[in-house]
């Protein structure tokens, strides 16, 4: 009889293809948004509605870069959304070190540390760092380092290309693997272009936005945006965000937030801020169609596709402050490549990605105008017609408690103070804002299925006052009581104070919630579910679940119909159900987990990881804790 | 044979008195609770330590007035505690609580077993 060798043949095939198969199982976090198209959406299918109750920490690892105050700096800003390809989980932290954890252990494999100015505790440039960028060649050459290149960006324009196999620079990226990015902050260089965003790729190309100090100097660097090579760090093209007569004059209108790319298409999305003075813009009433907007660009060239203002002549710091979430949508029986942008001002508008017009109908209404002299508000703001707004038109009434608890301060100071609604100018008296400068949505913005195409996005409810100040005002009480006394805008006839409307205890004076989940079916632009998210926590005590959390950092999507968000100010993550929005599973982190989570599968398990870091403005309680979750084997 | 003449439930406020104490200093130390090194958390743990101190007094004094103020101020004690381990969201605070209740419950209810 002959020897059969089916099971030793057998056996080579499965060695052969092991390595291949843990490939194809495993699914990557490639993005700070998930992917290229800022989905935050994973094919994970492991973790369920039904099993999600038995989910439980896999790994916890500190980085031990954590400041809380004192000879290590100003306490930390943790806001990473780690990544997950390469078979590696790569996260950055505040000192701007990189850190590659095996996905399944997360034991330590290399650590990157960058030098930068911001880990000296005396430089007045303490940066936040929301992340790193991947990028792999398309043809990579074997044995050739720098095939895989992780991008990090320090507070003092430094982008470093870091191999992300042995953690070494790239040697041939810009000066021995950095480039100086802030060779090109030429125009007014009151501070060098902070690069606390992960950058965005497309193909060879990476393209780069910046931070600057808001609220400064009106006459502080102008925005731009930069495509360099990937390998190289060569400069392709440069964009101008504002008119070349202004340039001078005007600062930031700048990129500081994530964007996305639809790479079939070419086209990079660049979420686009309000130019300064943040506040008062008597000396930039000229057209500036980019800003605050949302603007396509062909990556390959840096031209224009389009662009829509979806805040004209902003006096708010309204900035478009998230990547953009590209779907396409199945709407009146066709298909339409879309994109979603969640706003400060808590609107979610939906265009077409290619062409940039209005899916759903945007409305131009009449809004009140300025009584500050030299400023001209706009007459009217782009308000999406048909789909909910997250955060009200109109001051949700004071909140009895928070008067009650003050005497009637909160009643007095709201009758002191102009309040016609969303987009009332910022004024002499004080103004109450409906769209702050916080959100509404903030930077985490939104995430979506593809497959059903439901949209949901936390945003916050929070009520502030803008009160102009006049310039020799201000100086005098600058000169007394320093920076509490607000905005300095130099170079501007007027500063600015902005405050939360709080009383005398530091209550809020307004109705709750704060903080909201909301869910959105893009099919036909209905609000499916709306729900107050989060807790807010005073001396450790939690305030009623009806009141919500003001939140930092989005949400992810999962295949299985799962949300999960960290974002609320009382260090828990959650999952949701994505039909009901009812909260399925929490768990408590050292610190609130104000990034964006990353889902992946590492041979044929299913991970969940914060970075909960913590955000100091907010919640006094910071960490260092990278916490991934997992079923239990 | 011979009675009891502990008075009746003051062992179970004292215990609920230690064991919320516990878990107070539990919570104060312990990050994972989520209000480790609070201000709420240290107003509960005295509160636990006070009823401790009080239910010892109920154990010891013969005064019946005297007695029936801290019995009196151990409900206070409790109902106040009681609150603060709810929006503390504190289970094991909550549950010293509960059989603090029990031995205010037996005292009350229970007096003619006492001598």
């Amino acid at each position: 009889m002959k020897k059969s060798h089916a099971p030793f043949a057998t056996l080579i095939v499965i060695v052969l293809i092991w390595p291949i198969r843990g490939i194809a199982d495993g699914q990557d976090w490639s993005d700070f948004n998930g992917n290229a198209m800022a989905q935050k959406y994973s094919g994970a299918a492991q973790i369920t509605p039904a099993n999600v109750k038995d989910l439980a920490v896999a790994w916890s690892t500190h980085t031990g870069d954590v400041s809380e105050g004192g000879d290590k700096g100003p306490k930390t800003t943790w806001q990473s959304t780690p990544l997950f390809v390469n078979d590696t989980v790569y996260v950055s932290t505040p000192f701007y070190r990189v850190f590659a954890v095996a996905p399944d252990t997360g034991k330590i494999k290399w650590i990157y540390a960058a030098k930068t100015i911001s880990n000296d505790p005396k430089s007045v440039f303490h940066g936040k760092n929301r992340g790193i960028a991947y990028w792999a060649a398309a043809n990579p050459v074997a044995g050739q380092p720098c095939q895989k290149i992780l991008y990090l960006g320090t507070v003092e324009g430094q982008l470093h290309a870091i191999d992300a196999d042995t953690g070494r620079l790239c040697q041939d990226f810009g000066g021995h693997g950095i480039l100086n990015v802030d060779q090109w902050n030429t125009i007014n260089h009151k501070f060098p272009f902070e690069l606390n965003q992960s950058v965005a790729v497309y193909r060879d190309t990476i393209i780069i936005g910046w931070a600057g100090v808001d609220w400064t100097w009106e006459d502080s660097p102008p925005g731009s945006v930069f495509g360099v090579d990937a390998r190289s760090g060569r400069k392709k093209w440069e964009f101008q965000t504002e008119p070349e007569n202004m340039r001078h004059k005007i600062g930031t209108t700048n990129v500081w937030a994530a964007m996305s790319v639809d790479v079939q298409n070419g086209l990079v999305y660049l979420p686009v801020s309000s130019p300064e003075n943040n506040y008062w813009g008597g000396d930039r009433l000229e057209d500036m169609p980019y800003a605050t907007s949302v603007t396509a660009l062909h990556a390959e060239t840096g031209e224009v596709a389009w662009a829509r203002q979806l805040v004209h002549h902003d006096i708010w710091d309204i900035d478009t402050n998230a990547a953009p979430t590209l779907v396409d949508i199945e709407k009146d029986g066709r298909k339409i490549p879309a994109l979603v942008q969640s706003t400060k001002q808590g609107f979610v508008f939906v265009l077409n990605r290619l062409t940039g017009e209005a899916i759903y109908p945007i409305e131009e209404r009449p809004v009140p105008k300025s009584d500050v002299p030299g400023e001209v508000a706009a007459p009217t703001q782009p308000v999406p017609a048909a789909i909910a707004p997250t955060t009200p038109w109109n001051f949700p009434g004071i909140s009895t408690i928070a008067d009650l608890a003050s005497f009637g301060q909160c009643s007095r100071d709201y009758a002191s103070y102009r309040d016609e609604g969303k987009f009332t100018p910022p004024s002499l008296k004080g103004t109450i804002a409906e769209t702050p400068t916080t959100g509404g949505m903030e930077w985490g913005g939104g995430a979506v299925d593809p497959s059903t195409q439901t949209y949901v996005v936390n945003s916050s409810n929070v009520i502030q006052v803008y009160k102009l100040i006049p310039r020799r005002e201000f100086d005098a009480l600058y000169t007394q009581i320093g920076r509490e006394a607000g905005a300095t805008e130099y170079e501007s006839p007027y500063a600015a104070h902005i405050y939360t409307f709080l009383n005398r205890w530091g209550m809020p004076c307004w109705k709750p919630p704060y903080g909201t989940l909301s869910s959105y079916d893009l099919k036909t632009g209905k609000l499916l579910w709306r729900h107050p998210f989060g807790e807010v926590q005073q001396w450790g005590f939690y305030m009623p679940e009806s009141w919500g959390s003001v939140t930092i950092g989005g949400p992810v999507i999962t295949k299985t119909g799962l949300i999960f968000i960290g974002a609320s100010m009382d260090s828990r993550v959650r999952a949701i159900d994505l039909k009901t929005g009812d909260v399925l599973w929490k768990h408590q982190v050292d610190a609130p987990a104000v990034s964006t989570p990353a889902v992946y599968t590492f041979k044929g398990r299913e991970y969940l990881v914060f970075a909960a870091g913590g955000n100091a403005i907010l919640a006094p309680r910071v960490s260092d804790q990278l916490v991934a979750f997992a079923l239990p084997n | 044979m011979s009675k009891s003449t502990r008075p009746r439930g003051a062992g179970l406020m004292l215990l609920a008195g230690l064991l919320g104490a516990a878990a107070a200093a539990y919570d104060y130390i312990t990050p994972a609770t989520g209000i480790d090194h609070t201000g709420g958390v240290i107003l509960v743990l005295a509160s636990c330590l006070l009823m401790g101190l009080a239910a010892i007094g109920v154990s010891a004094i013969r005064s019946g007035m005297l007695t029936g103020i801290l019995v009196f101020l151990i409900f206070l004690d409790i109902l106040g505690t009681g609150t603060a381990a709810w929006f503390l969201e504190s289970e094991l605070v909550m549950a010293a609580m509960a059989i603090a209740a029990v031995g205010i419950v037996r005292r009350l209810t229970c007096r003619g077993a006492i001598a």
